[in-house]
């Protein structure tokens, strides 16, 4: 068995442990019409801050996961802020990688744990925090935390698995800093703006 | 794990096969471009990085940037050494690689978006999902023109961007208007699909269907599969 | 009775007010009932009572008794109420949601969990009676306006409601799309469906309705407002024939897709005097907002010469503080933290001063300076985003459509201030499809599939 299954059946039974601890804390309220919806445009939008970086602004291997993860994270950390619900950030996470496939790369379900992944650390951080970003530090460690587990799940098992491409330990630690750093920053960033978003909302005017 | 195809020369007849279906698709010539871009950073890159990191036995350092002795970044990465196998190991990875990505994108340009949705739901992927991706896919062109004119809008204002003050600054003006009115959007749509009586089920009148096509397709392509393991073998 | 209501009063949650006040009607099967009253007068809140809408989705209080072809809508579910009550609202674009007509079109009847053969029949029925057959495969984001409302008007004619309600469904229409929109509530009627419509203008309608309900502040008036209070006449000038041209085109040909595709603008010829106010007329898709992009440097276009304010063939950064742009949807523009720094935003870019309380005094909006100007009602953004622009006090003043979705009271605010604009020596040119509001402009310019079909003073 090599890493890659491990992974998958790890993941999977992190996802029932989420359920279940979600369920027993009364969490899940469960999302309704608009609140899918809200969560759908988020995708979109997610793919649409995204495209920058695709096309030839930032491909500079070496700093393209700083500069991807800051937009990244901050609209993704907006899209919870505004529907502050167990099943946002799975959702939104998990619904923006499947449009990606959908519209441009093609499906491959090798790359659904790694959604699912990062969805589940978010999930799990907001139950046991107990705030869906509510304050500006439980949105720093929620978008340090996503950084961390996501690059280095990405560079230990995704790449070599899935792309049969290896990196050096030196190079992966850097990596994954600059996403620790980036979503961090990213989260600080979406926390800010979605102070007038939420007023705006709240008086009416939407 | 069996790997059949293992020369670069194998390989690369692979990637024009790909190439070869991906432009049969008739994409618009600046989205070649843009493949073909992307391809070849991501070649080199690829190559590069392997030849870098290349750990298995046996290997052949070409060019040794950075011994592992050397100072604090020495000890720190072990040492930065270029490897032939490293190269060649890249190359053929890239080219992996490229021919499962090209031919995934095929499927995709080939296929109405809604009917890949009910495949994935075929699958197993649940309605509600099904519906978020859907909505998801009907709005983003509308989005994406909608970012469109706010930057034109905000450059007719006045606003100019430089440099990476100029991205930040950019981001926040474009993204808030964006998100607002996508909320906007979003409560429109929302009772628009409550007065359609939404639920969350439906009955699907478009149903997919394994044809008797889909059953020859899938039946030749095991055969071919064999074929090359055991010629694979045979060598 | 189809429908009877009494004594119904609602208030929204956290509003000091009641949106409705004991509102007591009795409506007959068959007939048309127009609804008409200025924005916030209730007509859309007394709508929303009757599909179910509210109390379900908008909560708050909600008094008073209504059944609906026998069903109560509080007692009902949202989903329960569609299959006698069909809702279309004003915003085509976020009515539709499959990528495919006829899947559109099946979407209500699928959700209502109808089996198969009977959502295939009432699909097809819907295509046939709404004219759709021919479009059936088409993509639904290459219809134009008019054909969308069209399309969410079938989708929910194939659920097969009794009654109809329409919110405002031509708002966002051109004259085109609106005169269809009379075809299809026509051929409803004459079918017997209860129809109940809420507009803004409806002389148009007045021949079809059986009842003119008028609404105002949350009451309903008897008696039908005769005309229209703001119908005023504006005065018009004529420019003297040695005035400068702000604004010239010679043999302009546009087209976006520069290897033969169709071309949107050709041989264009117009000539705009300085301080003239133009409009700028012709259905969606004629062509106008290109050519006003031209006009700004959004666009360059293939032949032809383009002089504006002084500068050939100019690029957006060479015409910014002389040429002043608005864009269709308001909501675009407004990306500021504060009216103020809204207003304040243009010329500080530009190294201006202006004088803040002056523009904030016009918009009658200087005790809400430090809110956010996205928290503001739909009239007030508009107007704060027309004055941001005119806060960069440009010579050049273009506006695509700018009366999309405004009542009366806000189109005369508008063309007021258009007209003391032009008064003053500015040009402004503005494109719009509403025959009513080529009066307020001197001179009209009808653009007819990409060619000048007449260049006239307006009467």
């Amino acid at each position: 068995m090599n890493a890659f299954l491990i992974s998958i059946v790890l993941i999977f039974i992190f996802g029932v442990v989420v359920f279940c601890v979600g369920l027993k804390h009364r969490l899940i309220h469960g999302l309704n019409t608009h609140d899918l919806i809200t969560i759908a445009l988020f995708c979109s939008l997610l793919y649409v801050a995204g495209l920058p970086f695709k096309f030839g602004l930032s491909r500079v291997p070496f700093i393209h996961t700083f500069a991807y993860s800051i937009p990244f994270t901050a609209v993704l950390f907006i899209g919870i802020r505004i529907v502050p619900k167990m099943g946002t950030a799975t959702l939104i996470i998990l619904g923006h990688s499947l449009l990606s496939q959908l519209i441009s790369r093609g499906i491959n379900p090798l790359w659904w744990p790694y959604a699912f992944l990062a969805g589940f650390v978010l999930e799990m951080y907001f139950i046991i925090t107990g705030s869906y970003l509510e304050t500006r530090l439980n949105a720093v460690c929620a978008g340090c935390l996503r950084g961390l587990v996501i690059y280095l799940y990405f560079y230990l098992v995704s790449a070599p698995y899935i792309w049969h491409i290896h990196y050096a330990p030196w190079y992966v630690s850097i990596q994954t800093l600059q996403g620790v750093v980036g979503s961090g920053l990213g989260a600080l960033i979406g926390f800010a703006l979605s102070k007038p978003i939420i007023k705006a909302y709240r008086h009416g005017g939407i | 794990m069996i790997v059949i195809l293992d020369s670069p020369l194998n390989l690369f007849l692979l990637f024009l096969a790909a190439f070869a279906c991906f432009l049969a698709m008739g994409p618009p010539a600046s989205y070649i471009k843009a493949a073909l871009k992307i391809m070849a950073i991501a070649f080199l890159a690829t190559m590069i990085s392997q030849g870098f990191f290349y750990y298995f036995e046996p290997r052949t350092p070409l060019l040794v940037l950075l011994n592992k002795d050397s100072g604090p970044i020495g000890r720190f990465t072990g040492g930065i050494t270029l490897y032939k196998e490293g190269l060649t190991y890249g190359m053929i990875q890239s080219m992996r690689l490229f021919s499962a990505a090209l031919m995934s994108m095929v499927v995709v340009m080939s296929t109405y978006p809604s009917d890949l949705v009910l495949g994935l739901k075929k699958l197993g992927v649940p309605e509600k999902i099904g519906f978020m991706l859907t909505v998801s896919i009907r709005f983003l062109p509308a989005l994406a023109e909608e970012a469109k004119r706010i930057m034109i809008a905000q450059r007719l204002r006045g606003l100019r961007l430089k440099g990476v003050r100029g991205n930040f600054k950019g981001f926040r003006y474009l993204i808030i208007p964006l998100i607002i009115d996508s909320l906007r959007q979003a409560r429109r749509i929302a009772l628009a699909a409550e007065v359609r009586g939404y639920t969350g089920k439906r009955t699907e009148i478009r149903g997919l269907k394994f044809t008797r096509l889909d059953g020859a397709l899938l039946l030749a392509a095991i055969v071919i599969l064999g074929a090359a393991i055991k010629y694979r073998f045979s060598l | 009775m189809m429908i009877s209501v009494d004594n119904l009063t609602y208030t929204y949650p956290e509003a000091e007010y009641p949106a409705i006040e004991n509102i007591s009607l009795d409506l007959r099967e068959g007939e048309l009932i127009l609804l008409i009253g200025p924005t916030g007068s209730g007509k859309s809140t007394f709508l929303y009572c009757l599909n179910g809408l509210i109390p379900h989705i908008f909560t708050g209080d909600m008094r008073g008794e209504i059944r609906v072809n026998g069903f109560s809508p509080k007692e009902t579910s949202v989903a329960g109420m569609a299959k006698t009550v069909g809702t279309v609202f004003q915003n085509p674009e976020s009515q539709i949601f499959m990528l495919r007509v006829e899947d559109d079109v099946a979407f209500g009847c699928e959700n209502l969990m109808m089996p198969m053969e009977e959502v295939i029949a009432r699909r097809d029925a819907a295509l046939r009676d709404m004219g759709l057959v021919d479009m059936r495969h088409a993509n639904t984001q290459t219809l134009s306006g008019g054909m969308k409302q069209r399309l969410a008007i079938s989708s929910i004619y194939a659920m097969g409601p009794k009654v109809f309600l329409f919110d405002e469904p031509t708002a966002d229409l051109d004259t085109k799309g609106r005169s269809e929109f009379i075809e299809i509530i026509s051929k409803l009627k004459r079918r017997g469906h209860t129809i109940l419509l809420a507009e803004h203008r409806y002389e148009d309608l007045l021949p079809l309705a059986d009842r003119v309900i008028s609404f105002d502040r949350g009451q309903v008036m008897h008696g039908v407002k005769a005309g229209n209070p703001f119908d005023q006449e504006m005065k018009q000038k004529t420019c003297d024939t040695d005035t400068a041209y702000e604004v010239e085109l010679k043999d302009v040909t546009f087209s976006y897709d520069r290897k033969g595709g169709r071309k949107v603008l050709e041989g264009i010829n117009i000539a705009v005097k300085r301080g003239e106010l133009v409009a700028v007329c012709g259905d969606n898709g004629s062509g106008k907002t290109t050519l006003l992009k031209i006009m700004v440097g959004i666009l360059r276009p293939d032949t032809g010469r383009v002089r504006v304010s002084g500068f050939d063939n100019p690029a957006i950064e060479d015409v910014v503080g002389r040429v002043g742009f608005l864009f269709q949807n308001p909501d675009e523009q407004l990306f500021t933290d504060s009216v103020e720094g809204e207003l304040m935003f243009g010329p500080r870019q530009l190294g201006k001063n202006i004088d803040v309380e002056q523009y904030l005094g016009k918009t009658n909006l200087v005790a809400m300076r430090k809110r956010h100007p996205q928290s503001l009602s739909r009239g007030q953004r508009q107007l704060l985003a027309v004055f941001s622009i005119m806060a960069l006090e440009p010579q050049l003043f273009l506006l695509d459509e700018p009366t999309t979705g405004l009542d009366d009271e806000s189109w005369h605010n508008l063309f007021g201030i258009l007209r003391e604009l032009s008064n003053n020596g500015k040009t402004v040119i503005f494109t719009t499809h509403h025959e009513k509001a080529k009066k307020y402009a001197d001179r009209l310019i009808t653009i007819d599939r990409g060619g000048v079909a007449g260049s006239e003073i307006s009467r």
